[in-house]
């Protein structure tokens, strides 16, 4: 092979290269990850000009998560979808890292918390409970999404222990928890993780399913804007009416509901004079 | 002069301020009818006249406005109200404006100003105006305490007293405090005490309270028990004997007479329920009911009264200026696909590019299903998918941004993706 390249001008750096990209190519194709994923990625390396040094920076992350048994395509989708939006390979690489990183941080998490007795029990008991693996894959996507994003993983453990316990567990199922941890680097698990995990635990018991939890983040952000409860912005949000803010029928309850009569509450009513009693006195002018 | 043009550049400067951050419009009107026994209980009326059982209709307009920074919020709020009577009484017809002024001051704490005003007419008209400082706090995301001080001014013209027109023009200072907790998601506790200022705090001399609790459903359907209590003392001065004497007694009244001080308290307790249901984005019906029970020490007769009433309410919320040109995906599940509808007015062809189909672009076409309006239907396992709208035209393509209603994340190259859950 040598004397063929050597024959052929090729330089034995660039023969070394591809043969070692071969070798991670089968290496990906043995763990099972999806081999349209490495052809796209392989045609978009030639559409970009890539080195094979750099292609192979840019999914070997991958392939050592999957050959860990840890997930590995979200990994990838980060490396398509950087090449998709032209970002230069000098940038990809180093997030790919960080989110492998992150992966192996959430299993160190996640592993635990699925060997519990409790849980493992109570997931498995509930009806169209998603198997066992591809549950605790999605979990540590979702709980490394998190994590790349600077949340520290024993924030995510408390989490995890706090959802782990039964009055939670009874009331939730294993999508809906992993909608909640597709959600947590959105929260300010950082600032206030004892809030943000009552939050969460909270949503979990009320049945939240993903596309509330979807609204969580955006809810708790305008009712921070606005000095409202995040509870009730998020339940305008779960009935469909949180757009931005809050609908004018709430704001304006008080006066939809005949509370305030066109001014502030507290006043005392006018018109009482003709009671049996001689009714009410205002404050300082009275009021009969 | 000058003030005046420093005033005027600092709210030219203060508007574009705010408007370079977020705005929203609302629009909501309102239709209802009821049967109610004491105008108290009716919507904006809230004075006492039991003289007429009578039917009732409102009609009312809102229109409100806001503006949000990060740490500052402006609202202003304007109210038109037609309440029709089916019996003697004149309709009751008027307006209000509030405008509201909020600061973030940390994550649990925010201040600011409530001002308002209101004119109303039937017989008689009405007009108030008040301003109130108002302090929250939200020790939790699921607690919060407001409080409110400060004076509120009404006028009445062609007023009767005793069969004489009379104008009254009056003044109160007057505290609110508000508590609102949430248990869980499902469930709102909320509680208010109101009063004057000069009695406080003791609160018995005059005060109006509520506590409600109200069932939150998915969907956003609602169910409100309410029960409230109102008290307001007062001093009588009741001379006996002597033939009389007049009011106020003078120099301790003619011999023989006796003049004694009584105290009057006149308690109205109130028993509500009211719900709503909505029937689209736009629509939404409700009804409700409510009683309430006077007492007077005087004489210690009990008036019974009664509101019943339901209708409709229509919601409007047109698109806010500061989001033209962006997108906001609406997903549906159905059954094995997903549905997306997007919204779209700019040129070109629009495309759906993310983890679904590999990045690859251009990406998932959306199909022009009616003027700016666009649909895709894709077949995705559960996960959560990261995406983007791409549009092309004339051969060139670029990212169409999302507006702040659609759920971003980073995309760690220093843009933002829409995400997707799937269940």
């Amino acid at each position: 092979m040598v004397f063929v390249c050597a024959y052929l001008g090729i330089p034995d750096t660039a023969l070394a290269q591809t043969e070692a990209l071969d070798k991670l190519v089968e290496r990906a194709n043995k763990t099972g990850i999806e081999q349209s994923v490495i052809e796209d990625l392989k045609a978009r390396k030639e559409a970009r000009g890539l080195s094979n040094e750099q292609f192979a920076n840019m999914i070997e992350p991958a392939v050592q998560l999957a050959e860990n048994d840890l997930p590995a395509n979200h990994v990838l989708q980060k490396a398509l979808e950087g090449l998709s939006k032209g970002v230069p390979d000098a940038r990809i690489v180093p997030y790919i890292n960080r989110m492998a990183n992150a992966t192996r941080q959430a299993a160190g998490v996640v592993d635990p918390w699925m060997a519990k007795p409790e849980v493992k029990r109570v997931l498995g008991e509930q009806k169209n409970s998603m198997p066992g693996q591809s549950m605790r894959n999605r979990l540590i996507e979702s709980s490394s999404r998190a994590i790349t994003q600077n949340i520290p993983p024993e924030n995510i453990n408390q989490l995890l222990t706090d959802i782990g316990n039964k009055s939670v567990l009874s009331k939730t199922n294993g999508a809906n928890i992993i909608s909640a941890m597709d959600i947590v680097s959105d929260l300010p698990m950082r600032e206030q993780p004892e809030l943000t995990r009552s939050f969460i635990v909270r949503a979990l018991k009320g049945g939240f399913e993903s596309g509330e939890f979807q609204k969580l983040p955006m809810a708790l952000n305008m009712a921070q804007k606005r000095s409202q409860i995040p509870a009730s912005n998020i339940m305008r949000g779960v009935g469909n009416q949180l757009n931005k803010g809050v609908p004018a029928r709430d704001i304006l309850k008080n006066l939809f509901d005949g509370k305030i009569g066109g001014g502030p509450p507290g006043d005392i009513p006018r018109g009482m004079e003709d009671n049996p009693g001689k009714g009410n006195r205002g404050n300082n002018a009275g009021n009969g | 002069m000058r003030i005046g043009l420093i005033i005027v550049m600092l709210l030219i400067s203060i508007s574009h301020e705010i408007l370079a951050q977020d705005w929203q419009t609302v629009f909501s009107v309102d239709s209802r009818i009821g049967y109610s026994t004491n105008t108290y209980l009716n919507p904006y009326y809230g004075e006492w006249d039991r003289a007429e059982s009578s039917s009732f209709g409102v009609l009312s307009g809102i229109g409100q406005s806001t503006w949000f920074g990060d740490q500052d919020m402006v609202e202003l709020t304007g109210v038109a109200v037609l309440e029709p009577f089916f019996s003697g009484l004149n309709t009751w017809k008027g307006g209000l404006a509030l405008g509201r002024y909020q600061h973030q001051f940390s994550h649990s704490v925010s201040g600011g100003i409530e001002v308002g005003g209101s004119y109303f007419n039937a017989s008689y008209s009405r007009s108030m105006f008040w301003a109130q400082p108002t302090i929250t706090w939200s020790p939790t995301p699921f607690t919060q305490l407001k409080m409110k001080a400060g004076s509120n001014f009404r006028s009445y013209q062609d007023y009767m007293v005793d069969s004489v027109s009379t104008s009254i023009n009056d003044r109160s200072d007057l505290y609110a405090l508000e508590f609102e907790t949430w248990p869980n998601f499902n469930w709102q506790i909320s509680s208010g005490l109101y009063g004057n200022l000069d009695s406080f705090p003791n609160i018995q001399q005059g005060f109006s309270s509520f506590v409600a609790a109200s069932r939150i459903f998915k969907r956003g359907s609602k169910v409100r028990f309410k029960v409230g209590l109102e008290q307001y003392q007062n001093e009588q001065t009741v001379t006996t004997g002597g033939g009389g004497g007049g009011f106020p007694p003078a120099g301790g009244g003619p011999p023989g007479t006796t003049t004694e001080t009584i105290e009057e308290t006149n308690r109205i307790f109130r028993l509500g329920i009211e719900g709503s249901i909505p029937i689209s984005q736009q629509l939404t019906a409700f009804v409700s009911a409510e009683g309430l029970r006077y007492n007077t020490t005087a004489t210690d007769q009990n008036i019974t009264d009664l509101q019943v009433s339901g209708g409709i309410r229509l919601t409007l919320q047109p698109k806010s200026r500061s989001e033209k040109g962006k997108v906001t995906p609406d997903w549906n599940n159905r059954g094995e696909t997903q549905r997306v509808e997007i919204s779209y007015s700019g040129d070109g062809r629009i495309y759906l590019v993310g983890d679904f189909n590999n990045w690859s672009r251009p990406g998932i076409p959306l199909m022009n299903i009616e003027k700016n309006q666009y649909r895709a239907e894709l077949e995705l396992d559960a996960g959560s998918y990261e995406y983007k709208v791409l549009t092309i035209e004339d051969g060139e393509e670029s990212w169409i941004k999302f507006s702040s209603e659609t759920y971003t994340v980073e995309d760690g190259f220093g843009g933002q993706n829409a995400l997707l859950l799937v269940q």
